[in-house]
C-alpha cells in the first residue's frame, strides 16, 4: 500500500473538503491533514502510483456535488 | 465582516450552488460537451484554411516572407486542393452537434449512446427541408447542415436524446431476442420500437409545422430563436458582460469559462462559422460579416489565461520587490506564454485576492473594448480565423486576422496596457503582504515574550 501526500487548491476549498475528508472507496482512503483558505494537504492511502492518484482524485473531485462547477488543481507534494 | 469577506460568503452561498447546478444540468452539459467534442474538427478546418491562405495565396503573409509567390508563379492554383476541408468540418457542424447532443443525453441517462446519436442524426434529416428536384436529380440544400442549422440540431439532439433514453428503458417496448442471437443484433432490436415511435412523432410534428409555417421548421427556429440570440452576441456590451462574469467566477474559484460555455456557443458559434466561410470564399478577413465575436476576447484579452495574467507576470518582474512573487512569476511564465495560468492563480495567489480582483476583471474588459474599437473602425480586420486558445499572446491576434501586422502590434499594445494596469495593484499587494508578514512576526514575538 502506497501513501501519497497531495495538495488540493481551490477558491472554494470548503466544498471539496466537505466531500473528500475521510473519504474512502475500494481504490483510495483519503484524510485531510491541513485545511487552509484556498488549499488543503491530504494523505492518500492507495495501491495507485503518485500520478495515478492525482488523476483519480481529480476525477473524484470533478464528480463531487459541487466539483463540476469549481476550478481546482491537484498536485503531488 | 469586511466587504470582501461578505462578498466571498455570498458567492459561496448563492453562486457556487447555481454554477454547480448549471454545470451538472444534463442538457447544458450535453450542449457544452458536444461543442467541445466537435472543436478539433472545426479547428482543424480553420487551421488548414489559414495555412492555405498564408502559404498558398500570393499575398499570404508566409508566402511573402518566404518569397513563395516569386518562386512558384502558379501558387494560387494549389489553394483549391485544401478549400474542400471546410465541407467536412464547419459546413456540416450541425450534423456533428445533433449526433453528439443525442449521444451525450443518452450517456447521462445510461441508455444506448451510439444508437441515440444515430437516431438524432436520422431525425435531423426527417425534418430537413425537402429535396430539390432539378432535371430529374434530387438535391439536398446545404443551408441547414452548417452554422444556420445549429439551433435545430441542438433542439432535436436534446429531444431525441431524452425520448430515446426514456422509451428504450420501457420493457414493454423492448424486443427481446433469444440468447442465441448475436449481441449486436439483440442490441438493435431492443431499441427498434423507440426509434419507430421517435421517427413517427417527428415526421407528424414536421408535417404540422410545415402546414402552419410554409418556410419550414428550420427557417422558423432560425428566425425566432437563433437570429435574436446571435444579434445579442453581436455587441461589444455582450462581450464585456460575458468576460466580466467569466473572470469574476474564476477569481472566486468557480470555472467561469465552463459555466458560460453553453450560452457563449449559442451566441457566437454561427457568427464564427460564417466568418470562416467568408474567408474561405474571399481569401481575406476584411469585410467578414460578424466583426464582434468571442474571438476578440481570445485575441486581445486572454494572454496568459483568464484575467490576462501575462500582464500580471510582466508587472511582477517590473515592480515587485518580493522574492516569493518573483519566484512564482518565474515558475508561471512558461505555462503563461501558452495561456495557462494555474501556477500563478493558486501560487500568488490571485484567487480570492481582494487586491488583484480589480485588475483581473478590469483588464480583459478594457482590452476587449480596445480590440473591438480597432475592428469597428477598420484599423484591423475581424478575428475571422479560429486559432487554438493556447497560441501565445499577440500571435493569436496576428493569425486570427489572417496575418495582419497591425493586429500583432495591437496585441502588444493590449499586453502593455494590461501590464500598466496591473503594476499599481502588484505594488499594493506587495505592501499588503509585507504588512501581513510584519503582523505575524509581531504576534509571534509577543507570544514569545509572554
Amino acid at each position: 500500500m502506497n501513501q501519497h501526500r497531495v495538495n488540493v487548491f481551490c477558491g472554494q476549498i470548503k466544498f471539496l473538503h466537505e466531500f473528500i475528508d475521510n473519504f474512502s472507496d475500494e481504490t483510495v482512503k483519503v484524510n485531510v491533514e491541513q485545511l487552509n483558505k484556498i488549499d488543503m494537504n491530504v494523505t492518500v492511502e492507495t495501491e495507485l502510483s503518485g500520478e495515478e492518484t492525482v488523476k483519480y482524485l481529480k476525477d473524484l473531485l470533478k464528480n463531487s456535488p459541487m466539483g463540476s462547477a469549481l476550478h481546482f488543481s491537484v498536485k503531488l507534494q | 465582516m469586511g466587504f470582501m469577506a461578505g462578498f466571498e460568503r455570498g458567492m459561496e452561498k448563492v453562486l457556487v450552488p447555481i454554477a454547480a447546478k448549471l454545470n451538472s444540468q444534463r442538457h447544458v452539459v450535453a450542449i457544452r460537451d458536444a461543442f467541445i467534442l466537435a472543436f478539433p474538427i472545426t479547428m482543424a478546418g480553420s487551421l488548414v484554411l489559414l495555412l492555405n491562405f498564408a502559404i498558398l495565396a500570393p499575398d499570404g503573409f508566409l508566402a511573402k516572407i518566404l518569397f513563395l509567390h516569386k518562386l512558384f508563379p502558379n501558387l494560387a492554383d494549389y489553394q483549391q486542393v485544401f478549400t474542400p476541408v471546410l465541407n467536412g468540418s464547419t459546413n456540416i457542424l450541425s450534423m456533428f452537434i445533433v449526433f453528439l447532443i443525442a449521444r451525450n443525453i443518452a450517456i447521462a441517462l445510461k441508455a444506448d449512446e451510439l444508437l441515440s446519436g444515430i437516431t438524432g442524426l436520422s431525425t435531423f434529416f426527417i425534418i430537413y427541408p425537402q429535396y430539390l428536384n432539378v432535371e430529374g436529380a434530387n438535391y439536398l440544400s446545404t443551408q441547414w447542415v452548417g452554422a444556420q442549422g445549429l439551433f435545430v440540431a441542438i433542439i432535436v439532439g436534446l429531444l431525441v436524446g431524452e425520448l430515446f433514453s426514456r422509451l428504450s428503458k420501457s420493457e414493454k417496448l423492448q424486443v427481446k431476442m433469444p440468447a442465441s442471437v448475436p449481441p449486436a443484433v439483440a442490441r438493435t432490436f431492443k431499441v427498434l420500437f423507440p426509434i419507430i415511435i421517435i421517427t413517427l412523432i417527428f415526421a407528424i410534428g414536421n408535417a404540422i409545422i410545415n402546414a402552419l409555417y410554409e418556410d419550414g421548421l428550420h427557417q422558423f427556429i432560425y428566425t425566432v430563436l437563433q437570429t435574436p440570440l446571435k444579434n445579442i452576441g453581436d455587441s461589444v456590451i455582450s462581450l464585456v458582460i460575458l468576460a466580466v462574469v467569466s473572470n469574476l467566477l474564476w477569481i472566486f474559484g468557480i470555472h467561469g469559462p465552463n459555466t458560460i460555455a453553453a450560452i457563449r456557443e449559442g451566441m457566437f458559434a454561427e457568427a464564427g462559422i460564417e466568418n470562416l466561410n467568408f474567408v474561405a470564399a474571399n481569401g481575406t478577413a476584411w469585410g467578414a460579416p460578424y466583426p464582434t465575436t468571442w474571438a476578440i476576447n481570445d485575441a486581445f484579452a486572454n494572454y496568459g489565461g483568464s484575467g490576462m495574467t501575462l500582464g500580471l507576470l510582466i508587472a511582477i518582474f517590473l515592480v515587485s520587490k518580493r522574492k516569493d512573487y518573483r519566484d512564482i512569476g518565474k515558475l508561471s511564465i512558461a505555462p503563461g506564454l501558452f495561456n495557462i495560468n494555474e501556477p500563478i492563480i493558486f501560487g500568488l495567489p490571485v484567487v480570492l485576492n481582494p487586491i488583484l480582483i480589480i485588475p483581473f476583471i478590469l483588464v480583459p474588459a478594457i482590452n476587449i473594448i480596445i480590440g473591438w474599437t480597432a475592428i469597428h473602425f477598420e484599423w484591423i480586420p475581424p478575428i475571422a480565423y479560429s486559432v487554438p486558445w493556447t497560441t501565445p499572446g499577440p500571435i493569436l491576434a496576428f493569425l486570427g486576422t489572417g496575418g495582419n501586422w497591425w493586429a500583432l502590434i495591437l496585441g502588444f499594445v493590449c499586453l502593455a496596457v494590461s501590464t500598466i494596469i496591473y503594476m499599481p495593484f502588484v505594488m499594493a499587494a506587495n505592501k499588503a503582504a509585507a504588512i501581513e508578514s510584519d503582523n505575524i512576526t509581531t504576534t509571534k514575538s509577543s507570544e514569545l515574550n509572554a
